[in-house]
């Protein structure tokens, strides 16, 4: 498990599959948690809007995957 | 039923030249850093009794290739591959302005025929940024495209390196 504080997200992606979102953050594509539907909606949302306000956000991956986030 | 567990991953990488700006810094103290980092200068170009071709690339690790052959002038070494000194190295990446660069790679000049070309990039495993510009001094001069000084530096710095490599005084146009 490890936070990624202080960074920015420099790109998303997704694509028809089910729950299948991700992030360029910190220099890699991070996908976001995908147990939940509604977790990685939620995730997808605050990425998209800490790339449209050029905000820092902090996430904690685990195990591959997003599953936390703060956008500051 | 398909896996949901194995799904598509995306397949392009966005362009973020401040991760490699925050590399290049790294990579001027920390060896480790500097690994996956690539610095090349390919020129070409003018009338064909004239012929300029300028090849260089630098590793990370040190290797470092140049090649060069000039009509003009009757310089046409034969091309080399060797390793940089940990100083040559690292003054080497200290004339790196990713953001420099990638400013200028935004504009591009509108180059008359038979211009020399010159293609600058600097990169990463997942970042690059390439620059083309003007690489003849007076050509450029006359067309009203000096390329900016973070390109003209970090050129300056690699024909040195080169022409150290190939046992030329220089091999600038």
């Amino acid at each position: 498990m490890a936070w990624l504080n202080n960074k920015k997200v420099s790109a998303l992606w997704a694509n028809y599959e089910e729950s299948n979102s991700w992030g360029w953050i910190d220099g890699a594509w991070r996908k976001f948690h995908d147990d939940h539907d509604d977790a990685c909606t939620n995730f997808t949302i605050l990425a998209a809007h800490a790339k449209a306000g050029n905000r820092d956000v902090n996430v904690r991956v685990d195990a591959d995957r997003v599953k936390e986030m703060y956008v500051w | 039923m398909a896996d949901d567990r194995v799904k598509s991953s995306p397949g392009a990488t966005p362009h973020v030249p401040k991760e490699l700006a925050r590399q290049l810094v790294l990579a001027v103290d920390d060896s480790a850093a500097r690994a996956p980092i690539r610095i090349g200068l390919h020129v070409e170009g003018g009338l064909a009794d004239e012929r300029y071709d300028f090849d260089f690339e630098a590793w990370g690790t040190g290797v470092a290739s140049s090649a060069l052959s000039c009509r003009m002038t009757g310089r046409s070494p034969q091309p080399k591959q060797g390793t940089l000194s940990a100083k040559e190295l690292t003054e080497l990446l200290r004339k790196v302005d990713v953001e420099a660069l990638a400013e200028a790679a935004r504009r591009t000049p509108r180059f008359p025929p038979d211009s020399l070309v010159g293609r600058l990039e600097v990169g990463n495993e997942t970042q690059r940024v390439s620059v083309l510009f003007m690489a003849d001094p007076e050509q450029a001069r006359s067309a009203g495209y000096e390329p900016p000084r973070a390109v003209r530096e970090l050129t300056a710095a690699i024909y040195d390196l080169a022409a150290k490599q190939l046992h030329e005084k220089t091999v600038a146009p």
